[in-house]
């Protein structure tokens, strides 16, 4: 009789020790929605290369980009009131099942806005150096053009 | 974007982000303006996210997607012709 106990209660804890390794791995399961993800660009490390062939001569500079969030005399973020300094905004496309330690889960990503401008004029050369001109520069996403999908 | 969750607080992923950019160039003498069609592509590697992002950054569902225990971190987006370098917006 005692060893019939000592057998059910065995079987109990293994059961409860199942039920909690599933409740633990359940706890570190979460679903992110689709949705969008809000970004401010970061001045420092933010710069386009005009010097590539898709840029139309004379436009042949490195320029540095900074955010308009973070720059007081530039542009104002796309928001301020509800988005704070978001000037970029990457939306996710699906639902991302997320577990602690599982396989990595993939999702397509769009860009959705963009606002960035330049930090200091770009300078433009023609006739061999001569006329210097200054130009401003303003990043956005392309209107009336469905953004690519990303993904990883 | 490919996720994945290492710790309790979030985890790391990488993206690929194309993109069709407008720029456009103003002349600062007379206002003159060019407007030039620019595509790209951006990828980012090892990415930090986590959860529960301070309540003064800008979140969704506070997945916050440039983050470390919940404290926002730069992050870098980068091709052949732009490095763009962001991290979770804040209020």
């Amino acid at each position: 009789m005692f060893l019939i106990h000592r057998g059910a209660c065995l079987i109990s804890r293994a059961k409860a020790l199942v039920l909690s390794a599933t409740v633990i791995a359940g706890t570190h399961a979460a679903v992110i929605p689709t949705g969008p993800n809000y970004f401010e660009t970061v001045p420092a490390g933010t710069f386009m290369d005009f010097s590539r062939e898709n840029i139309p001569r004379g436009f042949l500079a490195r320029v540095p980009m900074p955010s308009s969030a973070l720059s007081a005399c530039k542009r104002a973020p796309i928001n301020p009131s509800t988005l704070g300094t978001t000037d970029t905004v990457v939306q996710r496309l699906g639902d991302i099942n997320v577990r602690l330690n599982a396989r990595p889960v993939s999702v397509p990503i769009g860009l959705i806005a963009a606002s960035l401008v330049s930090v200091t004029p770009l300078t433009v050369t023609f006739n061999q150096g001569h006329n210097p001109e200054l130009w401003d520069v303003r990043v956005s996403l392309q209107p009336n053009e469905q953004q690519p999908r990303g993904g990883g | 974007m490919t996720i994945e969750q290492t710790s309790e607080q979030g985890g790391a992923y990488e993206a690929l982000l194309p993109a069709r950019l407008l720029i456009t160039f103003i002349r600062r003498s007379d206002n003159v303006t060019r407007l030039v069609p620019f595509g790209l592509l951006l990828g980012a590697n090892n990415v930090s996210w986590s959860f529960n992002a301070d309540s003064l950054l800008v979140t969704d569902h506070h997945f916050c997607p440039s983050c470390l225990a919940g404290q926002s971190r730069p992050s870098i987006f980068a091709g052949p012709q732009m490095q763009w370098q962001v991290q979770t917006a804040q209020f």
